[in-house]
């Protein structure tokens, strides 16, 4: 059993990359009660195993590791109609994620800066969709547009705020 | 990358994340991310964000209260009515359009080859005021309105601006929303003003016009100086479109599908095409299982398929057309136009590129074959017992030829042309000619796709037509 600076190490270490080891759960699996389940089942595996972890590694990258064998676990387990991407392509993305996720906090104030430069329909969609948690069919109502157009503005929009965040990290590469 | 690939793969990472996508859909995603590294990163990239967005609300946090500083003293999400929804739409659609002179999108391309266009022709491109020829396939535009038009190839369609187009010739389906109401298409002899609506149209380059409402109200301005005239659903101005009395037998009114290219077409150069919905055409298919039901004639597609895996599965599409028109006239040439149904069942992954033969009934007797009672027990051509089960039986039938569909195409027609096909309805004496569409290829694994192609029940897609060329 860890002693209590272990312990202490241990949630240093999780406080600190809880949003950066979420966003990478959430990036693998995007529904959001099964990614809620699987960072749960992540956090006590990672807390169990803690004395193999060696202090001064990489934290995050051992974390995302261990958070990716719960995802290949959990997909095994989920029904077969849900027809999710193969281990392989999950391990693909895995390594492409990782990258981004390495980068977290610079790509958050980013998105951050380029969400409120959003014109207000377009944030307003963005708010109903991500941060009220609504269904596509539900935005399509409040919005009285069809599934299929919700659909399409919102890649529009999340096109744009690609391109704004790819800059402001531009900006802040050049200025650094 | 370019901007089409990467706003497609944003949609279905979207859509992904809803779990709405297809298994055939998840099969291609698959693909091109195993073999596109860039389309890999991208897609990595739209997940990595929507997880930003929806894992926490700090972005969310300082938005709002930027919001609040400057404007808005109550934040919208708390308040918002049935009137303020109404503005966001609008707002969209009026923020999508205007600065850089774009007025439509063209947001779906499937299987198109385009002729002189002056317009950008790639899925997802901003169109501003120009000519769009579509040769193959079909093609959605979105204006800025609201308005959508499907285009069906071969048509010619001038973008005016967001509430006017013009179609100089070819069919198109218009659906305007109630906010687009008084949407207009002008033809050379007619403008129609659409008042909410789904409607086809038809025109030629020589003024002839067919405008057919699938529902609400739709105004015809002949430029003869006719009388304005409205149409309402089920409605239906023929200005010498097609021949009155080449057209199909009177079919059932109450329940009007998507407009569909009149059973019988004159394009004037000696060629003449007949549909499935002519006469007494029919379309239907049989699967080898004794459970099946014997309903297939009423599915809006014909199923076809080799497995020698599980031989319960397999499947043979039959069609009939009715050759009446053609009676007693010399036939030059003919072709077979199918249109690929996309297919839910099986994966595409597990079907190679395919190849498909067409056979001729040589049996006349046979042709009486009815939609209601085609099943495997009875079929023409056909043994229930015969070991071969994606073919007919060899010695009653004569192959008219093959085509292929490669792996994962789910969407374009397929034709089929020549000497054999030309002579086996040109040797036809009781003015039916029954045809047999069978795969040639099996699946490499289990659950392969099922391949289907469009019959005269479908809403959407045209059914099979034959084109003969008369002298």
């Amino acid at each position: 059993m860890p002693d209590t600076d272990r312990t202490q190490e241990f949630l240093e270490l999780l406080t600190h990359h809880d949003r950066a080891l979420g966003v990478y759960v959430y990036s693998m699996v995007p529904q959001p009660h099964d990614a809620d389940d699987i960072l749960q089942q992540t956090k006590m595996i990672l807390w169990r195993c803690f004395d193999q972890f060696e202090t001064g590694t990489n934290f995050l990258a051992w974390a995302r590791k261990t958070a990716f064998h719960q995802v290949l676990t959990h997909r095994r387990h989920k029904k077969r109609e849900a027809m999710p991407l193969s281990d392989e392509i999950l391990e693909l993305l895995h390594d492409e994620v990782s990258r981004l996720s390495d980068s977290g906090d610079r790509r958050r104030d980013a998105l951050r800066a380029c969400v409120t430069k959003l014109p207000a329909a377009h944030r307003q969609l963005v708010t109903l969709r991500y941060y009220e948690d609504m269904e596509i069919d539900g935005v399509a109502e409040r919005i009285r547009s069809t599934a299929g157009a919700v659909y399409r503005a919102l890649s529009r929009i999340r096109m744009s705020l690609m391109t704004c965040v790819e800059k402001e990290l531009q900006l802040e590469g050049a200025e650094a | 990358m370019k901007p089409a690939d990467q706003f497609r793969l944003l949609e279905l990472s979207e859509r992904y994340a809803d779990e709405k996508l297809s298994a055939m859909e998840i099969s291609a995603l698959e693909a091109e991310l195993r073999a596109d590294a860039d389309a890999r990163a991208f897609f990595a990239k739209a997940l990595h964000q929507r997880a930003e967005l929806s894992f926490d609300d700090s972005w969310h946090t300082q938005a709002a209260a930027e919001v609040k500083s400057t404007s808005k003293p109550i934040w919208w999400r708390h308040a918002i009515t049935a009137a303020a929804a109404a503005c966001i739409t609008f707002g969209i659609f009026w923020l999508q359009s205007g600065r850089d002179g774009t007025v439509a999108t063209l947001i779906r391309a499937q299987q198109c080859q385009w002729a002189g266009s002056s317009l950008p022709t790639v899925e997802g491109a901003r169109l501003k005021p120009g000519l769009l020829d579509l040769i193959e396939g079909l093609a959605v535009l979105r204006f800025d309105s609201g308005a959508e038009l499907v285009l069906e190839a071969p048509a010619t369609v001038e973008v005016l601006d967001a509430m006017n187009c013009k179609l100089r010739r070819g069919t198109l389906v218009a659906e305007v929303p109630p906010q687009a109401k008084g949407f207009s298409i002008d033809t050379k002899d007619a403008k129609v003003i659409d008042w909410g609506t789904k409607f086809g149209l038809s025109a030629g380059d020589d003024g002839k016009y067919m405008v057919q409402v699938l529902e609400g109200l739709v105004e015809v301005d002949d430029k003869s100086g006719a009388a304005t005239k409205k149409l309402e659903k089920g409605g239906k101005v023929d200005h010498g479109w097609s021949r009155s009395l080449l057209h199909p037998t009177a079919g059932d009114d109450s329940e009007p599908s998507r407009w569909q290219p009149a059973a019988v077409i004159d394009s004037g150069d000696g060629w003449q095409a007949i549909t499935t919905a002519f006469g007494r055409g029919k379309d239907s298919y049989i699967q080898s299982s004794d459970k099946t039901a014997g309903d297939f004639g009423a599915h809006p597609f014909i199923r076809v398929k080799r497995s020698d895996r599980k031989i319960e599965l397999n499947r043979k599409g039959y069609l009939a057309f009715d050759l009446s028109k053609f009676s007693g006239r010399p036939i030059e040439d003919a072709e077979l136009v199918l249109t690929i149904e996309p297919s839910e069942l099986g994966f595409a992954s597990f079907v190679p590129d395919s190849t498909f033969a067409v056979y001729g009934v040589l049996d006349e007797a046979e042709d009486s074959w009815e939609e209601s009672d085609l099943t495997w027990q009875h079929a023409p051509a056909h043994d229930p017992a015969q070991p071969q089960r994606n073919l007919p039986l060899a010695a009653k039938v004569k192959l008219l030829g093959k085509f292929e569909i490669a792996q994962g195409i789910n969407r374009g027609t397929r034709k089929l042309r020549g000497k054999d096909l030309a002579d086996f309805i040109a040797a036809d004496t009781n003015q039916i000619a029954t045809l047999i569409i069978c795969r040639e290829t099996d699946e490499t694994a289990d659950s392969g796709l099922v391949h289907a192609f469009a019959t005269k029940e479908n809403d959407t897609r045209s059914a099979p037509m034959l084109r003969v060329k008369v002298k």
